[in-house]
């Protein structure tokens, strides 16, 4: 071994430069698996300690004794038993955490019941058991999820194995030669490889410490940017975060990650050596090829490019499988690059169109959505179960319900909002058979309806109010099965009246109803008094709901553009639109005095004063009765997930990225050394060091060039298979993301080809150009 | 059965009508202690045979046998084993490994086979190739004479049966070259070493006992020089 170290060593030290970059390459495909590593004991750590924050047990045993608990306690496997007392005063809940894997968890809790007699129910903490396996299912579970994790993982691995790889073979191909120098002085194959395996664990030695620190501190900066984006902040509240949201560095993932990393030093290593000793020393001594191939007299490339295409183009037949490996190197970086990116872009667009949204008509969603009360007498309780299932119950409006104009009024000069629209909606049907179509009736003040039409209003929105006739909104087929006859339009719709009942009018009145018809029929405040939020007591109500024709003037159709969605369907909602004004001066009579309140969709009128905008809205009980939906915070906090998504995503394309970039570097520019004679033989015939370039940079076009059309090929075969995946799944709703047009990645190919075909010439042009700074005649002998 | 012996030996390179016959069904020997030059033009196949001979490219057909041992029968590990001790090989351009100084280069084939070096014959070696002063110095920092002369060492100093050169004066002036010549003559001489010596110089060639003219892949002339 004396002779292999002492080689190993001086070649590192002679090629400080290689030894440096191979280190680095080590160092950074470490780090990167760090990271990855990190990344999932993070993630996973996380959810593990929220599920023990939920429910702090494995098992919670709901009643035992407590000399029964003390029992548990001593049992095999327990590591702790926590005991609550239950309401009922006597008994416990025992809350079981084990502390190793107790195999059948039925079992188990089987025998603790015969032994100990416990008879009682319990519940078991799955995400826990499994996280921390301790069940045999659970076990598997864990196995799966750590399986899945790892099958990601190779894909990396394969890919910063090849980076390791190139950089050995750079290394080893300047070398090659004085390996077939010591072979013909008597070396065996077996030391040639215990030279390169040597090198490899001596790099190993100083790459894999450094990777892994890289690694973590990698990591550090990944968490803290990912927190910078305030996405935990969307799971957890600040408490919550403090407590259970920090990086998990698990030494078993960092051994994992540094085994991994020494084994592909091992292989890349031993396959060098592998390689040199492949070929017979003599060969390898004077660079000559044990055959002749035979080359084609005319290609594409000298067409193009005359004799440089020609030689560029038997270059590349020369050596066909290097040529292959290079092409299918780079097709394969292209191809992951586009399609990753690509699904990756689909995904976030999906989510942005459905998470931050849209409404109905297809127009952007407001900041926020206030429930503006009825009137401001009108009190919201939720002490009491309301018998119709609602969440509060209501007090019957002793005015008109359209005071919801005041609130409406008072948000307007509050200052902090602007483009307020507003609708009272209502739904009514064409007739009352099981075939009839519905209609949503809308009544909409001016903001609303000309965000609706988008300046293409069929009717002006003073004419509307002044005839009080409707306008029909739908698309053009179920527009077609809508029974307009002499511009009118009558539908059945739903109405909601209170009026003043005793009790005992109102049991005189639902006397022959059943219990579900008198539910559907109305309501009547159960026996239970009810106080308002003052304590005053509130006067019962009758509650009569029922259904009612009533005929709409029809002023005019607007027919919507008869655009199919993304999957082929098309939207048949039929709209009924009038405006608001008239439901406040006379229509509400029509539909019952039962409303309760309206729905005001705003913006903020200034995004610095959001804060501001809440609290009025938070200290202003009288105008609103039910929750308000932020969808401004909501909104961000989306785009604030989405960013740290898209920045995850980003770092994982600019991986790939990198990968491809450094492996072709690697390739391209050990291809470049393996012809260092050749190119000095060119330049001593005549050749121009333009001309050398040229014919590098026609070398170049020419990987890139058939690269980027077979993954150009293949990101469309990808799309196609997909589709038809989605089809056959029938993965075709709007709740999955819509299929890529082809255009997509293949553009993204072509221009990442363009960016490759950059790469490769640099990598070209730099061996090249240092090849230069040695004399002609030594290039030639290619002596050292 | 002579020390070296060489039957119906060929080297195609290629195939079909792309073939190139760079040794043609060749056959000669070889006695123990015969100092011999191969001469020939430039693609004779001179250079082919001296590698085949010395265990480092492999024939397409024929045999190479060395003192009764066929060469080519021999596993890849046997085979460099055969390399390390009875072989000495000596190139136009040195081949010397540039990480390694002068002494090490000399004394790698015995370090390789797992031997210690003995230190009076290293530095008796270096006194005879008057690299004494120059011991530690690395590859690039030696003339081409003194670089040819650590390359003879090499191939002198594990005693091998037999040395093959391949033009090992091409490279040198005049003066370089008879003092090398001068060298492996009198190792010849002192340890009965089988040579070959590739060579276009017709004044080496009349030094070596015996001519191998060659042309076209065949042998076109065999004789003695009577030296």
């Amino acid at each position: 071994m004396k002779f292999e170290s002492l080689l190993a060593r001086r070649y590192l030290i002679a090629q400080r430069r290689h030894a440096v970059l191979t280190v680095c390459a080590i160092s950074i495909a470490v780090a990167v698996i760090v990271l990855i590593c990190t990344c999932f004991s993070t993630i996973t750590g996380i959810i593990r300690d929220a599920a023990l924050d939920q429910q702090p047990y494995h098992v919670l045993v709901y009643s035992v004794t407590e000399a029964q608990g003390k029992q548990i306690s001593q049992l095999n496997h327990i590591g702790s038993c926590t005991l609550t007392e239950n309401p009922d005063g006597k008994t416990y809940s025992a809350a079981i955490l084990f502390d190793s894997n107790i195999g059948n968890l039925n079992e188990y809790m089987q025998n603790m019941e015969r032994a100990w007699k416990i008879r009682s129910e319990y519940e078991v903490n799955d995400e826990l058991v499994m996280f921390d396996a301790i069940t045999f299912d659970g076990g598997y579970k864990r196995a799966v999820m750590f399986t899945l994790f790892f099958i990601f993982v190779i894909f990396f691995v394969l890919a910063l194995r090849m980076m390791i790889d190139t950089a050995f073979e750079v290394s080893s191909k300047e070398r090659e030669r004085q390996f077939g120098v010591l072979q013909s002085i008597g070396a065996t194959p077996k030391q040639i490889v215990r030279i390169m395996t040597h090198e490899g664990l001596l790099l190993s030695a100083a790459g894999i410490p450094i990777g892994t620190v890289l690694g973590i501190g990698l990591s550090v900066l990944v968490y803290h940017g990912v927190l910078a984006t305030g996405v935990a902040e969307t799971f957890f509240d600040h408490e919550k975060m403090q407590q259970l949201v920090h990086l998990h560095v698990s030494p078993m993932m960092l051994l994992a990650a540094a085994v991994i990393g020494f084994f592909w030093v091992f292989f890349s290593a031993y396959g060098t050596g592998m390689r040199v000793i492949k070929k017979p020393p003599i060969q390898v001594i004077t660079g000559r090829s044990k055959s002749v191939k035979r080359v084609k007299k005319h290609s594409l490339l000298s067409l193009l490019f005359g004799w440089t295409g020609k030689l560029a183009s038997r270059n590349a037949r020369r050596e066909p499988k290097r040529f292959a490996m290079t092409v299918f190197a780079l097709t394969v970086s292209l191809t992951l690059f586009a399609s990753v990116s690509t699904v990756f872009g689909s995904l976030q667009d999906f989510v942005q169109v459905t998470f931050v949204g849209r409404d109905s008509f297809g127009k952007p969603e407001w900041d926020f959505s206030v429930p503006v009360r009825m009137n401001p007498n009108a009190f919201h309780s939720d002490k009491h179960e309301d018998p119709l299932s609602h969440s509060a119950t209501f007090q019957r409006s002793p005015e008109s319900p359209t005071a919801y104009a005041e609130g409406v009024a008072e948000l307007e000069q509050c200052g902090y909002f602007k483009d307020l629209d507003y609708s009272i909606s209502l739904m009514g049907k064409t007739d009352d058979t099981n075939n009839a179509k519905y209609v949503y009736i809308y009544y909409v003040n001016e903001g609303s309806y000309n965000t609706m039409f988008e300046g293409k209003m069929p009717v002006p929105f003073g004419e509307l109010a002044n005839s009080g006739k409707a306008v029909l909104v739908g698309r053009k087929q179920p527009l077609s099965e809508i029974p307009v006859e002499s511009d009118t339009l009558t539908l059945t719709v739903r109405t909601q009246q209170t009026a003043d009942l005793t009790q005992a009018e109102y049991q005189a009145l639902t006397k022959d109803l059943t219990e579900q018809e008198r539910k559907n029929s109305g309501k009547y405040p159960q026996e239970e008094k009810q106080y308002d939020e003052n304590g005053e007591e509130i006067a019962p109500f009758y509650w009569q709901v029922g259904q009612k024709e009533i005929c709409y003037d029809i002023a005019g159709e607007y027919v919507m553009p008869d655009e199919p969605d993304q999957f082929g369907h098309y939207l048949n909602s039929i709209y009924l639109i009038l405006a608001e004004p008239c439901y406040r001066d006379t229509d509400w009579k029509q539909y019952g005095d039962v409303s309760f309140g309206i729905e005001v969709n705003c913006n903020l009128a200034d995004g610095a004063e959001y804060m501001k905008a809440v609290q009025y809205l938070q200290t202003s009980p009288h105008l609103i009765y039910d929750e308000v939906m932020d969808i401004y915070r909501y909104r961000q906090r989306t785009r604030t997930a989405l960013a740290a998504v898209s920045v995850g995503l980003n770092f994982l394309t600019a991986l790939i990225a990198m990968i491809a970039a450094v492996n072709m570097i690697n390739i391209v520019s050990t291809g470049i050394l393996n012809r260092k004679r050749e190119f000095a033989a060119l330049q001593c015939s005549g050749m121009t060091r333009g001309q050398m370039y040229r014919l590098t940079v026609v070398e170049c076009l020419q990987f890139t060039l058939w690269a980027a059309i077979a993954a150009s090929l293949l990101c469309c075969l990808l799309i196609y298979a997909t589709k038809q995946f989605m089809i056959g799944m029938t993965l075709t709703g709007a709740d999955t993301p819509p299929p890529v047009a082809y255009s997509v990645p293949v553009l993204k190919v072509w221009l990442a080809s363009a960016a490759a075909f950059l790469v490769t010439l640099l990598a070209s042009l730099l061996p090249l150009r240092r090849m230069q700074e040695e004399p002609l005649a030594e290039q030639i002998r290619a002596t050292e | 059965m002579e020390f070296l012996q060489i039957e119906h030996l060929s080297k195609i390179y290629g195939k079909g009508d792309t073939a190139v016959h760079a040794l043609n069904d060749i056959s000669f020997t070889v006695p123990r202690g015969q100092m011999c030059a191969v001469i020939g033009p430039s693609g004779s196949g001179k250079s082919t045979l001296l590698h085949i001979l010395g265990g480092v490219d492999k024939p397409t057909s024929g045999k190479v046998w060395l003192d009764g041992q066929d060469v080519y029968a021999q596993s890849a590990k046997r085979l460099a084993i055969f390399r390390r001790r009875q072989v000495g090989l000596i190139y136009q351009f040195y081949n010397l490994i540039p990480v390694l100084n002068a002494e090490e280069n000399i004394t790698l084939p015995l370090i390789m086979d797992g031997r210690k070096p003995d230190r009076d014959e290293l530095l008796k070696m270096l006194d005879l190739l008057g690299l004494i002063e120059r011991r530690r110095h690395l590859p690039s920092q030696l003339s081409g004479g003194q670089q040819q002369r650590v390359s003879i060492g090499r191939a002198l100093f594990s005693s091998p049966a037999v040395i093959l050169a391949d033009e090992p004066t091409g490279n040198l002036d005049s003066q370089n070259s008879a003092e090398i010549i001068a060298l492996l003559r009198k190792s010849n001489r002192e340890f009965e070493q089988t040579m070959l010596i590739i060579t276009h110089d017709e004044n080496i060639a009349l030094q070596c006992d015996r001519i191998l003219a060659l042309a076209d892949g065949k042998i076109v002339s065999d004789s003695m020089t009577g030296v």
